[in-house]
């Protein structure tokens, strides 16, 4: 299929807007001070404990860290499905100007799936093996009230068809089982912008992936962001990803954000030392004179998590302070480095400017401490 | 340090799977390259290429449909298995999942010791301080030697997977995907033990793997592999800084890289077609971004040689 076509078609399923206008407007998500915790026989885990963090609509920002710092526990939490022994237990989610964790349970089924999307990890969790892919797209349509009959059977191509499907009329008639990964993990993008979202949360949409299909999914997931200006959270591990698809990035430590701001900032200057730890961990592609330095220990336990700052048993940096008094995560000044690029425009386009640090080396500017 | 000599031939090597009414799976499907002594290796291709069944068959876990394996010059194809026996020690595979290939009920320490006392000419004691070398070697404690695999991490498991191939006293080891469930961090720890350990003890290394990234930073010699074939092949700074198969400039186009805003070409269309119906001619030909022309529907190009000791077959490089 061409291009131009499958753009037509991504046009008749999403709504106009004022893409730019969106992107420099408030935030469609404002997380405050989420906590969610798991009660387990050994004590509480903490695993999100009180983060912070906004997604403005056609921006992707992305939540990093090492396994079991919280990030699915996190979007889980967004979307109120944190499985039991799993609960939050403070906070706001404000989205569109509400709170959804004061929202009834209808009205937060409402909002799942209509207006906030998920895509997990593995796309089979996502599809009835038992019923075909379109039959499956149709019903999405008709339960979030978007079409029903001949129309939603035509909406249901049109997606297939914008999310890079070829032959969706034939497709339409495939079980999940029929698909490739890569195919599958389109269906499943499918029925998630089927509602028109206005956010999608997507976690580790390509991990089980190949690289050239990781490729096809993450344009595919940029090019709705830039044309429909959906706002979407990105969890995923792998900082190649995160350097060359999000605008934002948020990095997660031990259930906390330790560093926040454009992915430019963190890629090339991260003031972190954890941020720095992960950066260092990446084989570069082609730069075996770049080495690789793995960050010693392992990921603390969440029941009795370390006095003062979480990283200091992993930190090369620690002093005394750090073992004692817990970082707060606040707004840093521009260094040389952000007022160069700054004059050059490019951090206006992606991300912004604004970067926050949760480190004693970097006391930052006041109080933010978000 | 790459020492001289050959230590792994493979010679026109297929392995062939019966997919019922009369289906054929082309998993590897006629390849033939060397590994140098004390050289690394690396593999690289998509998911279902015959990555690991290009590895199992030089480890001689199955059996091929036709080719060699020559092993330090001995063909492992030929051998009667009691005369494979004496050669299994030294071809040691450590795999993807540490969990499932680590007997649960045993402790590291007997883990670790099995391959040494299948070897034989140990004494107990010298066993058991071989085993806490090892174990060190590959960054374990001392104290961890008596505990169980589900008491350790991912990255630990791997690890002790490195220790028991050690202990066997390998000169080939085959790592299939050893870090591709890992986190950054211990993907990183467990790399560099792989690259201390094959330099220490000039140790050769066949790294499967279908990341560049990590493929490139531990190999010397770098393998891309197409729906069973070998269609790349060279030094890896060569194939990466100047790759001549237009599937490997796809592959790296679509390798994520830590720059930030770079993003790449339109990334390469379509599926990977099935091993049981290998597109006639250039088995890469309905997926190439070149021009292709009618030689590339109807013959295959060998891999020919385009610069020093780097191979390629397209027609069009
Ligand atoms: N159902 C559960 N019961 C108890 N603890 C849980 C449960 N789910 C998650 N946790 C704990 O919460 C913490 C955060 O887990 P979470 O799954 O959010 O991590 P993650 O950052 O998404 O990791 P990964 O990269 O492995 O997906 C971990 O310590 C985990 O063990
Ligand atoms: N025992 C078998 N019987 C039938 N087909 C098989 C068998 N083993 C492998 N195959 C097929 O051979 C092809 C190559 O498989 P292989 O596992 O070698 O690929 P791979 O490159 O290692 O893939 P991955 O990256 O997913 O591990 C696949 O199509 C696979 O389904
Ligand atoms: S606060 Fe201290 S221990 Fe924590 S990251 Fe900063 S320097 Fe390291
Ligand atoms: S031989 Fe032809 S089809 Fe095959 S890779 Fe080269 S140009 Fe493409
Ligand atoms: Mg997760
Ligand atoms: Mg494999």
């Amino acid at each position: 299929m061409s291009v131009d076509v499958r753009h037509e078609a991504l046009q008749t399923v999403t709504k106009p807007l004022q893409v730019e206008e969106r992107r420099q407007g408030a935030p469609i998500l404002a997380v405050k001070k989420l906590r969610t915790c798991f009660d387990t026989y050994r004590g509480q885990v903490r695993a999100v404990d009180g983060i912070s963090l906004s997604v403005r609509p056609g921006e992707t920002v992305a939540l990093v860290g090492e396994s079991g710092c919280g990030k699915s526990a996190a979007a889980l939490s967004i979307m109120r499905l944190v499985p039991p022994p799993g609960r939050i237990t403070g906070g706001q989610v404000i989205f569109d100007g509400q709170d959804l964790l004061a929202l009834s349970r209808a009205e937060m089924r409402r909002i799942r799936g209509r207006r906030i999307a998920m895509v997990f990890q593995d796309p089979l969790t996502a599809l009835n093996p038992t019923l075909r892919v379109g039959a499956q797209l149709v019903e999405t349509l008709a339960t979030q009230g978007a079409a029903r009959g001949r129309a939603a059977r035509q909406r249901a191509v049109a997606l297939l068809d914008a999310v890079g499907i070829p032959a969706a009329a034939e497709r339409m008639r495939a079980y999940p089982h029929e698909l490739s990964g890569g195919m599958r993990q389109r269906v499943v993008i499918a029925m998630a912008i089927a509602g028109q979202p206005d956010l999608v949360i997507a976690d580790e949409p390509t991990t089980a992936l190949d690289v050239t299909l990781q490729a096809q999914i993450m344009e595919l997931l940029a090019k709705l962001k830039e044309e429909r200006g959906l706002a979407i959270l990105l969890i995923t591990h792998d900082l190649g990803i995160v350097a060359n698809f999000a605008d934002r990035a948020a990095v997660m430590y031990a259930g906390q954000i330790v560093a926040e701001g454009p992915v430019a900032d963190l890629v090339r200057e991260p003031l972190h030392p954890y941020a720095r730890g992960l950066l260092r961990c990446v084989p570069r592609l082609g730069r075996p004179d770049v080495p690789i330095h793995p960050i010693h220990g392992s990921v603390p336990d969440m029941v009795a998590p370390p006095a003062g700052c979480r990283f200091a048993p992993r930190c090369p940096e620690a002093m005394p302070q750090c073992r004692q008094e817990m970082p707060v995560l606040k707004r840093q000044p521009p260094t040389a480095r952000t007022i160069r690029q700054n004059s050059e425009g490019e951090s206006l386009a992606r991300g912004g400017t604004v970067r926050r640090v949760r480190c004693h080396l970097h006391p930052g500017e006041g109080g933010n401490g978000r | 340090m790459i020492a001289d000599g050959v230590l792994i031939e493979v010679r026109d090597l297929a392995r062939h799977f019966a997919a019922g009414h009369g289906r054929v799976v082309r998993a590897v499907d006629g390849l033939s390259f060397d590994i140098a002594r004390g050289e690394t290796l690396g593999l690289v291709g998509e998911s279902g290429c015959g990555k690991s069944t290009l590895g199992r068959l030089i480890a001689r876990l199955e059996e091929p449909t036709r080719g060699q394996v020559l092993f330090d010059g001995v063909d492992l194809t030929a051998l009667p298995p009691a005369k494979l026996r004496p050669l299994r020690p030294r071809i040691q595979v450590i795999f993807q999942d540490p969990y499932a290939s680590l007997n649960p009920h045993k402790t590291v320490r007997q883990i670790v010791g099995l391959p040494l006392r299948v070897r034989g000419g140990r004494a107990n004691g010298q066993v058991r301080e071989r085993v806490l070398e090892l174990i060190g070697m590959v960054g374990l404690d001392p104290e961890h030697a008596g505990r169980f695999p589900h008491q350790f991490s991912g990255g630990q498991r791997q690890r002790i997977g490195i220790a028991r191939a050690l202990a066997a006293g390998p000169e080939l080891i085959i790592a299939d995907e050893p870090v591709a469930s890992l986190d950054v961090s211990i993907q990183a720890q467990i790399l560099q033990v792989l690259r201390e350990l094959q330099q220490r003890l000039g140790l050769t290394l066949l790294f499967i793997s279908h990341d560049l990234s990590v493929v490139s930073h531990i190999s010397h010699r770098v393998a891309v592999m197409y729906l069973g074939k070998i269609v790349e092949i060279g030094p890896a700074q060569s194939v990466i800084q100047e790759p001549r198969h237009p599937y490997t400039r796809a592959l790296l186009a679509a390798t994520p890289r830590l720059e930030p805003g770079a993003r790449r070409s339109t990334p390469l269309a379509g599926d990977v077609p099935s091993p049981m119906a290998v597109p006639p001619g250039c088995r890469f030909h309905t997926r190439c971004p070149l021009a292709i022309t009618e030689e590339c529907r109807r013959t295959e190009s060998p891999l020919r040689e385009l610069a020093p000791g780097h191979r390629a077959a397209c027609h069009l490089a």
